[in-house]
């Protein structure tokens, strides 16, 4: 394999990873700090080497991200449906029993 | 957190300027405009006083009274109380009252005070009171409250240094509130008390802006205000077309040449040129073209919601929202939504009936986001004639304006569906204050669109770039098979996924590259143009590659397809973010699957009948 084939075939496989951990990342919050906790915590063990450990430490998700989602969806966090601080869901009560003879 | 760090919370009547307060105080950019019910939830952020005490502040949205009667004025309450859970009331409530209305936000004061909290009133837009000749003797209304009273200015760079002093040295009392959890003084004893407050504190020449009640009379007509409020949305999208028109071909031909620039260095690596040619630059540089429409669509919106004409263009729907089984008070959550549906669906909060709550948050989406801008700019600019129409106006222009209109009439109509299946019939009236008119400060409308350039453009090299080098990967391999003789893109994971979902859309006159671009599209919508642009730069030769996605489309689709797309994209199933808001508000998956489920109907729908109708026709 030649150097440019080289450089090429990294170059392109790292704008792959690149895209699809920003895409997973985005796109489902949740599983993705999901899994870095579950990464986390089997890594920071002991008899692991120490840049390991510290790596897992620094990957750790510490609390979600706030959704404040301001004037655009650029600035929204994401599709994580669970994160922000003043979530008000929508809550139904049923009509009151209509009465009378109509 | 030292022990002389101090929390403070905004709190006050919607739109008497604590956003704009908190920005000043904080170095933020919070959104800021001239109506109520902007800020839906607690912001928060940080600043040190000139004796380097750290003051953490808390922005509130805006309520009339304790007594909350929707779920953003709960917050506030919820705060002030010490009810939020799991957090300690702030040290000091700041009250911010608007100089120019204190009848009004006064009453919010006494209820404040009540609780026994340590508060103080901060006395905002003194400036715009004094030019209504409006005077306010702050050190005696301060005896009269028994709270300090602190003049500012939130938009201007000195208006509040005195506030910042005072908050220097405040000592939060170590004993605890006096009375709090009192009885909520009746409606007539807090007007009694504001009364006598404004008699003894206050001189106001008259209660209104003499310039306001003058402009009203034409904007709140019934007749006139309605036709005005029409020419000035017709106004707005000839304006992003003529307009944009020059800088759109500028930014072209500037990512063209920038492409043709990198591309020239990697002649060596082929699969790599294509990636940054056929992705990058043709694919997510593509998007960044349509900057000038979006940028041209912010700045009237910015400018209309500035100017305080918003809350009377939503008086004046009010009837017709009410024919539609909306309210007056879905009107700013629908307009936000021109922007994203996102902050328009959490603008809802502010809509006090779950019911019609839910029903804004179900038709939001159908009001025409401005991602959706660059869907249309590109199908209108290739398929309709830029010519003009009765000698005034762009016909472009025109079908742009229908495309919106088509949204909101179809919001309309599908809020009608809802309140006829409902079995509630409860009604509303609107009550929305209406605030005084305000020139739009340009510094304040630029910060609004560098603010919209920079959310677009970490779009474009953020989510749209990444979803489009991941469709690159999808439409380049596999390689084709030897001996192949289509394009090696049909023998490409996503070229089998676009065949097979022909099967699908071919009856709306989609074909497999459109198909392909849907999907991308669903995580955000501009995905689709630079998902078109990758498919067809990697479907043809060279030569293609180097010609703009309107001239392919223009070449290749026939019309009943290109405004099929545009028919789609007026319904089209919303972006995952929007869902998953959806989902987050209502605390439910039920009303997401409906939503998804009604707009992909209605999508489909629309674009068969479209279709068919078009290719009937010519």
């Amino acid at each position: 394999m030649s150097t440019a084939a080289l450089v090429q075939a990294i170059v392109i496989g790292l704008a792959g990873l690149w895209a699809a951990w920003f895409a997973f990342r985005r796109l489902l919050p949740r599983t993705y700090r999901r899994w870095l906790a579950l990464f986390a915590a089997r890594v920071d063990q002991p008899g692991v080497p120490r840049a390991l450990r510290a790596l897992a430490r620094h990957v750790e998700p510490r609390s979600p991200h706030a959704t404040s989602c301001g004037d655009g969806c650029g600035s929204c966090g994401g599709c994580d449906a669970k994160a922000g601080a003043d979530i008000q869901p929508i809550r139904l009560r049923p009509p009151p029993a209509r009465h009378g003879s109509d | 957190m030292t022990a002389s760090t101090l929390r403070i919370a905004l709190v006050g009547n919607p739109n008497c300027g604590k956003t704009a307060l908190f920005n000043r105080l904080t170095g933020s950019h919070q959104k800021v405009a001239n109506y109520a019910g902007v800020t839906v939830e607690r912001k928060e952020g940080h600043f040190t006083t000139p004796s380097d005490r750290l003051v953490q502040v808390m922005d509130l949205p805006g309520t009339y009274s304790l007594q909350a009667v929707s779920p953003d004025e709960a917050i506030t309450r919820d705060v002030c109380e010490g009810r939020s859970a799991g957090e300690m009331p702030p040290d000091l409530i700041v009250c911010v009252v608007d100089a120019t209305n204190l009848r009004l936000h006064l009453r919010f004061v006494l209820e404040v005070r009540r609780l026994g909290r340590p508060m103080l009133v901060a006395l905002n837009m003194i400036d715009a009171a004094r030019r209504r000749g409006i005077r306010v003797d702050a050190a005696r209304l301060a005896e009269r409250l028994g709270v300090p009273v602190i003049e500012t200015v939130a938009v201007r760079r000195d208006g509040v240094t005195a506030l910042v002093t005072e908050l220097d040295a405040f000592t939060p009392p170590n004993t605890a509130p006096a009375a709090a959890g009192a009885a909520p003084a009746t409606p007539e004893a807090l007007h009694a008390e504001v009364r006598s407050l404004l008699e003894d504190a206050v001189s106001m020449p008259r209660a209104t802006a003499a310039v306001d009640d003058a402009i009203d009379r034409v904007v709140l007509h019934p007749v006139l205000g309605l036709v005005l409020l029409a020419v000035i949305m017709f106004l707005i999208f000839q304006a992003v077309f003529a307009w944009a028109a020059p800088l759109q071909d500028l930014l072209a031909g500037w990512v063209g040449a920038a492409g043709e620039w990198v591309g020239g260095f990697l002649d060596s690596m082929p699969m790599l040129q294509s990636l940054v040619l056929d992705g990058v630059f043709a694919g997510a540089g593509t998007v960044v073209e349509f900057l000038p429409q979006i940028l041209l669509l912010f700045l009237f919106i910015l400018a209309l919601e500035e100017s305080g004409y918003l809350p009377r263009a939503a008086f004046l729907l009010d009837r017709l929202m009410h024919a539609a089984g909306l309210t007056g008070r879905s009107f700013i959550p629908l307009l936000s939504s021109f922007a994203c549906a996102i902050p328009g669906i959490m603008a809802t909060r502010s809509i006090a009936d779950p019911r019609d709550r839910l029903t804004t948050i179900l038709v939001a989406p159908l009001m025409t986001c401005s991602a959706r801008l660059p869907v249309y700019t590109l199908l209108i600019a290739a398929f309709i004639p830029r010519r003009e129409v009765a000698g005034l106006f762009n016909l472009q222009g025109l079908v742009l304006f229908g495309l919106y209109f088509a949204g909101v009439a179809s919001a309309l109509l599908v809020a009608r569906v809802i309140k006829w299946m409902r079995r509630d019939r409860s009604e509303h009236s609107l009550l929305m204050e209406l605030p005084s008119y305000r020139v739009p400060h340009p510094l304040d409308v630029a910060i609004g669109l560098w603010d919209r350039a920079k959310i677009f453009l970490q779009r474009v090299g953020g989510i749209i770039l990444a979803l489009t080098v991941l469709l690159w990967f999808l439409s380049s391999f596999p390689a084709p098979p030897e001996g192949a003789t289509q394009p090696a893109i049909d023998y490409s994971f996503a070229g089998r996924i676009g065949h097979w979902m022909t099967f699908i859309f071919a009856p709306i006159g989609f074909n497999w590259q459109i198909c392909i671009a849907l999907i991308p599209g669903l995580a955000a919508r501009e995905v689709a143009v630079s998902s078109l642009a990758t498919v067809y730069a990697l479907s043809g030769g060279e030569e293609e590659a180097a010609i703009q996605l309107g001239q392919i489309i223009a070449s290749q689709w026939s019309l009943a397809t290109a405004l099929s797309l545009l028919a789609w994209y007026v319904f089209a199933p919303q972006c995952l973010s929007t869902l998953a808001v959806i989902r987050r508000e209502t605390n439910s998956w039920r009303y997401v699957w409906i939503s998804a489920g009604y707009l992909f109907g209605l999508a489909y729908l629309a674009s068969f009948l479209t279709y068919q109708i078009t290719r009937a026709l010519t």
